[in-house]
């Protein structure tokens, strides 16, 4: 049986007391999956060989224009202030989620794992690996979830409100309302968005009925996506792709309680992490405001393991 | 000295332990809905000397045929313990109660099925969609924007239905007339 | 001021007895299709569309069953040909608007013979781009969803709210002219028959009493004066379902002036091939002239040198800072080159050379140009919608889109219930407007004539009694 689903075996993972404990992802020993990449000149610094350059706006910079925003001392309040607006209702966490680059090696596990626990068909690859190119003409992967915009564009244009955003900062669909118009596929700048083209597709009997954050079955002719799986974070346990991950690229974060952790273990303090580690969110100036932060990277960590450890 | 004491020790634990063990069947456990989507899950150790409860819930999303621990309480002095739950799932679900004793060991265990029924609509929502576009400037224009419609379609009714009742009127003025 | 002046004339005109040998020709035309019993060739072409609007709701029902992956749809092309369609049927119902609408306040007393046609084309058409929106949902079933939660910030409901708007404004504008006729049409079919019954209740037991007919000709401007904007309205919310994404190709400012001058170059199309049809089935020659088509034609024409403007603009200014070029990159030499090019050629070129040449200026090379029109203006909505819902956003392959049985046999049900609904609506309802036929006259049918002119017109045959009532 799976440890994590054991009757102890649930950890309060995003525990306050873990906040000191930095790790930075270097101790990751098992790097025999790495593909590609071993190239120079493309550091976590040089963020404008990841796209068009403005696609990409760093962490810092909003970090330091808001000072009092999350990640710094205030807190929660300033939170409220900054980035959520400020008559809606905080939730007791804010889920966030941090996908370092620098470990990617492209190994797709995460799209496996996810298709797997939300029973999708292949092409429902909520969480999907771009091999992406930059200037040299070199390639370097990039797991895209839903980025659980602030701002989403999926949101607004929904003609039924059957997306919506829960006050703990997920965009979720609720697949009972939906009507199937793909609005929301055109309106999403990542591509994030996933339909139920086919009918018959095999579920099992799972004894439970759909919601809107464990949406299995999926309904014929309804609009999907990455839930966060927020369902398991609520219960203390990892998303199905970060659990998933042998790299420990991806990280689960709460930004109230400001930690974030990956499936090697490493605990950090989130705002630190993001911030000492430039830290990017993609494609922000469409105003969207994404809850997933990159660090820019090829896969160089995997290149440092393999020759010091 | 030590060995006598040791004794002494398990003799009374075992005495205390038997005791508590007659008690178990005493705890009660019973879920109800509470306010929203929200579960009371409320249980009672019936023998007054329990610490704390931890409540569990199986769920096949998340802990397979295993519980898993779902949230922790103290109970008072007559036994009593309580926590509110929102699940995220819906279906029959198993919850458990587990009461320790002042001493650290099991107390009771209690088991009771739920049916929980969850309306996806009733999640927790954040009021960015009330919000958009239906805020301050946003409400004004959509406001206006309705009203246009509406005065459109009050216009495209009204000519309608003023022909219709006026023309067989105006006939009959006219036959009348001859 | 001007308000009672106007009253005045139009009191004056109708006050005019008009002239009984062109009332007669325009009773027995208008009414040719509701007199006379439908020939073999009438059913073998209503039985043939209905077979082919049944088959494609069979391939709806299909789609239904099996997921709309059998109409070819994925998740890289996830607009394609139904919300095409959507465009297009709805695109051309604004042709007959216009043609009635804008031709009505503008007093160009030529379109009376075409009114009636145009109208009824406007309603079909608008009816079935509605219906559109049914096989491009994946769940109609929940269509009403729309106005039980509706959130007023997708321009969806904007769209929802706009066609709703519009077909009960078209439906109007279709029935409101209709009164006069009907009460003309029971006098000529048999007494005591249903279609007599069914008359004279449209009629409203209409008279033509001056007062009704000033009551009809206000309420009618009014109307008239509401449609266009209406139908603006309706293709630039239409193109902002589109435009109001991020996605390059879409995000345009220049997509509801793009949208809306589609819509009436199209329009203006299959309005010529519709009269045209007509004129042929019911031998309408005499009132439908090549001077009308060629009217149109120039029309059409203008109307497609600006759309061809427009597209250049937009393309333009897309491709010339070079950051989102890739869908254009697509369309001019890539995939979307064959369709884009046949737009160019087929859509611009040739109909544009067909109104040119004095030698095609005629009935018959203008409904050629307007069957090319609406044919690439079609696949013209395929070329805008589908490089830009197929582009990968982040990096990777280009989705395509493949056209499948189902696709096809809905979107040809739909082409084929463009004629069929006109016909059988046609057996119920005279062809020409009578009432609008007889107030102009032989000539005002055909040249344009003012107000003005045809007072004087009328006054030189206006009966002595009348001539002193108006004093
Ligand atoms: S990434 Fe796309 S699907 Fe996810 S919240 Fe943002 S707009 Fe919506
Ligand atoms: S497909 Fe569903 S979730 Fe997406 S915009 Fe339409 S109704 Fe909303």
């Amino acid at each position: 049986m799976d440890e994590r689903a054991g009757e102890s075996g649930m950890k309060l993972l995003f525990n306050k007391n873990q906040h000191d404990i930095d790790g930075d992802s270097e101790n990751a020993n098992e790097v025999s999956r790495r593909k590609f990449l071993k190239i120079v000149g493309v550091g976590a610094g040089s963020v404008a060989a990841v796209g068009a350059g403005i696609e990409l706006i760093p962490y810092k910079a909003w970090a330091d224009s808001n000072p009092n925003g999350w990640g710094g001392n205030s807190g929660v309040s300033g939170m409220s202030a900054a980035t959520m607006g400020s008559s809606q209702e905080v939730g007791n966490h804010q889920w966030a989620m941090v996908i370092d680059l620098r470990n990617c090696d492209g190994c797709k596990s995460c799209t496996a794992a996810c298709q797997k626990a939300h029973y999708l068909t292949e092409d429902q690859t909520w969480i999907r690996v771009f091999e992406m190119g930059d200037s040299q003409g070199n390639t370097y992967y990039m797991p895209r979830p839903c980025m659980q915009c602030e701002n989403p564009p999926c949101l607004d244009v929904c003609p039924v409100h059957a997306t919506f955003r829960t006050d703990q900062g997920v965009v979720l669909v609720n697949q009972g309302r939906c009507i199937g118009c793909r609005m929301c596929m055109a309106a999403c700048p990542y591509q994030a968005r996933y339909f139920n083209w086919k009918a018959g597709a095999k579920y099992p009997d799972t004894g439970v009925a759909p919601t809107p954050e464990f949406p299995v079955p999926q309904r014929l002719g309804t609009a999907g996506k990455c839930t966060f799986c927020v369902g398991n974070l609520n219960h203390g346990l990892m998303s199905e792709c970060a659990s998933a991950c042998p790299m420990g690229t991806i990280y689960n974060g709460d930004m109230i309680t400001d930690v974030a952790i990956n499936s090697l273990g490493n605990t950090v303090k989130l705002s630190k992490f993001l911030y000492e580690n430039d830290a990017v969110a993609y494609k922000d100036e469409y105003n969207t405001h994404p809850r997933v932060w990159y660090i820019p990277g090829h896969g160089q960590n995997l290149d440092t393991n393999a020759t010091t450890g | 000295m030590k060995k006598l004491l040791a004794f002494l020790l398990i003799v009374a634990l075992s005495i205390f332990g038997s005791s508590l063990a007659l008690a178990a069947p005493a705890a009660s456990f019973s879920v109800t809905q509470g306010s929203g989507d929200s579960l009371n899950l409320s249980g009672s150790c019936g023998v007054g000397n329990c610490t704390s409860a931890t409540f569990y819930a199986k769920s096949n999303q998340f802990a397979g045929s295993n519980f898993m621990q779902i949230g922790q309480a103290q109970a008072n002095s007559n036994g009593n313990a309580q926590i509110s739950y929102t699940p995220t799932w819906t279906g029959n679900t198993p919850f458990k109660v587990d009461f320790l004793g002042t001493s650290g060991s099991l107390v009771a265990t209690q088991t009771f099925t739920f049916d929980v029924m969850k309306d996806p609509s009733g999640f927790p929502q954040s009021a960015i969609e009330f919000q958009r576009p239906l805020d301050s400037t946003g409400s004004i224009l959509v406001k206006a924007l309705l009203t246009i419609v509406a005065l459109v379609w009050i216009t495209l009714l009204g000519s309608f239905f003023l022909v219709v009742i006026r023309v067989p009127k105006l006939s009959k003025q006219a036959s009348e007339e001859k | 001021m001007t308000s009672t002046l106007e009253k005045k004339e139009i009191e004056q005109i109708t006050a005019i007895a008009p002239d009984p040998s062109w009332e007669s020709e325009v009773r027995e035309a208008a009414m040719r299709s509701i007199v006379t019993k439908p020939g073999k060739n009438w059913w073998i072409a209503v039985s043939l569309l209905s077979l082919v609007v049944v088959a494609g709701l069979g391939a709806w029902i299909y789609q239904l069953k099996h997921g709309m992956n059998s109409a070819g749809y994925n998740d890289q092309a996830f607009w394609a040909v139904y919300i095409a369609d959507v465009v297009a049927f709805i695109g051309v119902s604004y042709g007959g608007a216009v043609v009635s609408a804008i031709l009505r306040l503008s007093g160009q007393s030529w379109r009376a013979p075409l009114t009636r046609l145009s109208e009824g084309m406007a309603l079909v058409t608008v009816l079935i781009g509605g219906a559109f929106i049914f096989p491009h949902l994946g769940r109609p079933e929940r269509f009403l969803n729309i106005v039980a939660y509706p959130n007023f910030s997708s321009p969806l409901v904007w769209d929802f709210i706009a066609i709703a708007t519009y077909t009960l404004a078209t439906a109007i504008f279709f029935y409101l002219p209709l009164i006069p006729d009907m009460a003309v049409a029971k006098n000529l079919v048999d007494k005591g028959g249903k279609r007599a019954r069914l008359f004279s209740i449209l009629s409203l037991n209409w008279m033509g009493t001056k007062k009704q007919r000033a009551l009809l000709h206000r309420v009618l401007t009014v109307i008239s004066l509401i449609i266009i904007p209406l139908a603006v309205s309706v293709h630039s919310v239409l193109s902002w379902a589109f435009a109001l994404t991020s996605r390059p190709g879409w995000m345009e400012s220049v997509f509801p002036p793009y949208f809306v001058v589609a819509a009436l170059y199209s329009g203006t199309a299959l309005v010529i091939v519709t009269i045209y049809a007509f004129r042929k089935g019911y031998k309408l020659e005499r009132f439908i002239t090549d001077r009308h088509f060629v009217r149109l034609g120039y029309m059409m024409a203008a109307l497609g040198l600006v759309y061809a403007y427009l597209t250049v603009a937009d393309m333009l200014t897309e491709g010339y800072t070079g950051i989102t070029t890739g869908w254009i990159q697509e369309t001019l030499t890539g995939k979307y080159a064959i369709p884009f090019w046949f737009y160019v050629i087929a859509g611009e070129i040739v109909p544009i050379a067909l109104v040119v040449m004095k030698k095609t200026r005629n009935a018959k090379g203008m409904t050629v140009a307007g069957v090319l029109v609406v044919i690439s203006l079609w696949i013209k909505r395929i070329v805008i919608i589908l490089p830009a819902a197929t582009q990968p956003l982040i990096s990777g392959q280009w989705g395509s889109y493949h056209f499948t049985w189902v696709s096809i046999t809905v979107t040809l049900a739909g082409v084929a219930a463009i004629p069929l609904l006109l016909m059988i609506l046609f057996r119920f309802i005279p062809l020409m407007s009578i009432d609008e036929m007889e107030e102009v006259g032989p000539l005002g049918s055909i040249e344009q004539i003012s107000k003005e002119t045809l007072k004087a017109a009328r006054e030189e045959s206006i009966p002595e009694p009348s001539k002193e009532e108006s004093k």
